[in-house]
């Protein structure tokens, strides 16, 4: 044995963690990743939920599709679990849906997959097109987010949900919370920790890997053997790119940053929630009718823009 | 390249690699970035994570 883990001393080390000063080997990963995982299961699952599991394909989302079935297994609950797969039409998206097949197949998960045309009447590339002859000061990236998570909800509404479960890691979270402070967008900071409002329409989000570092799934994807893509989108841009490199700059130099940021903000904004969603109001779009915070939805603004940017 | 008692990291460096983007594997599993390399090791990089813009339309760029 090379690197011996420097947790348990018995087997070979796979991952450096900076943030513990440690590598450690397969076990003691998997154990500290199922530590942060289950306590997060445990509260949000109940007896006769049906959990849309939103697979993309990638590491993350298999991962927690992984974590589903293994919670199902192993806890002795009564729910079950479809996956949802939304279909960009971005070329990239054609290996991680074969791939999420495979998952599923393997698992024995029900699977369905829609594309976002069939929806709301554009794919991704077609924005692209879009969006490349037009003047908006907007990232694909926008589009592609929003038009997802309304699809996301629609489909796993339609599929009987009672709640959705997304692969997002402490990495993306800490990165959306930094995206929502340049923004200056307290509420939707607030929002992501107070518990979505469940109605009708909306239904409740649940994100098992929020507290495991995007080194860590990888790793951790990898080793299990999971049918996963690696691969990134072709088409990615953004504040949220600038943003990552930031905050990996700034974890390099001080090794567990992402995570002391994720607990003093989660702890700061959960004793100003009241204060934050006082005038936090769930509506409902006056043109389409699903959930929204505003009188028309961010997916309906956003058609009419790009609507208005199609050459007559 | 000579890898007798070099790391995983030294590697990185040498080749231009970010341990904050990438992840090693060596003779196919996993490694740290502390890991000692052998001769006959076989390294490959796995991007996990995105720096750059990589297509797409960044707007305020042009604008």
């Amino acid at each position: 044995m090379r690197r011996p883990c420097d947790r348990c001393g018995e087997r070979e080390a796979v991952v450096r963690i900076e943030s513990l000063g440690e590598s450690i080997c397969d076990k003691c990963l998997s154990t500290r990743i199922w530590r942060r995982v289950k306590p997060v299961l445990d509260r949000e699952i109940q007896d006769g939920d049906v959990i849309a599991s939103a697979l993309s394909g990638g590491k993350d989302s298999s991962l927690t599709l992984y974590y589903l079935w293994r919670y199902k297994k192993e806890s002795g609950k009564d729910f079950e679990i479809i996956a949802i797969t939304i279909d960009e039409g971005t070329c990239y998206r054609a290996e991680s849906i074969s791939k999420a097949k495979e998952l599923t197949s393997r698992l024995g998960v029900k699977h369905k997959i829609v594309k976002m045309s069939d929806i709301f009447a554009f794919s991704i590339p077609q924005v692209q097109v879009l969006l490349s002859k037009g003047r908006k000061k907007r990232d694909l990236c926008t589009y592609c987010g929003v038009f997802r998570r309304q699809a996301l909800n629609i489909v796993a509404r339609e599929e009987g949900a009672t709640k959705v479960a997304t692969g997002h890691n402490l990495d993306d979270m800490v990165q959306t919370l930094f995206m929502n402070l340049i923004r200056g967008d307290m509420s939707a900071m607030a929002r992501l920790f107070s518990k979505s409002p469940s109605t009708r329409k909306l239904i409740p989000r649940i994100r098992p890997l929020a507290r495991v570092s995007e080194k860590e799934t990888t790793v951790q994807a990898l080793l299990l053997e999971i049918p996963a893509h690696f691969g990134k989108c072709p088409l990615v841009s953004g504040m949220r790119v600038r943003v990552r490199k930031l905050l990996d700059d700034f974890e390099q130099k001080n090794p567990g940053f992402k995570e002391r940021a994720f607990k003093s903000i989660e702890k700061l904004v959960k004793q100003a929630i009241p204060e934050l969603t006082y005038h936090f109001e769930l509506k409902y779009c006056k043109q389409c009718g699903e959930p929204t915070t505003q009188e028309l939805c961010k997916v309906c603004q956003f058609k009419q823009e790009l609507e208005a940017m199609i050459p007559s | 390249m000579k890898v007798q008692g070099i790391l995983v990291s030294d590697l990185m460096k040498r080749m231009g690699v970010s341990p904050l983007t990438h992840i090693a594997l060596v003779n196919g599993r996993p490694a740290p970035e502390d890991y000692p390399l052998k001769p006959g090791d076989v390294v490959r990089f796995i991007m996990f994570t995105v720096h750059k813009e990589m297509g797409g339309v960044d707007l305020e760029k042009t604008l």
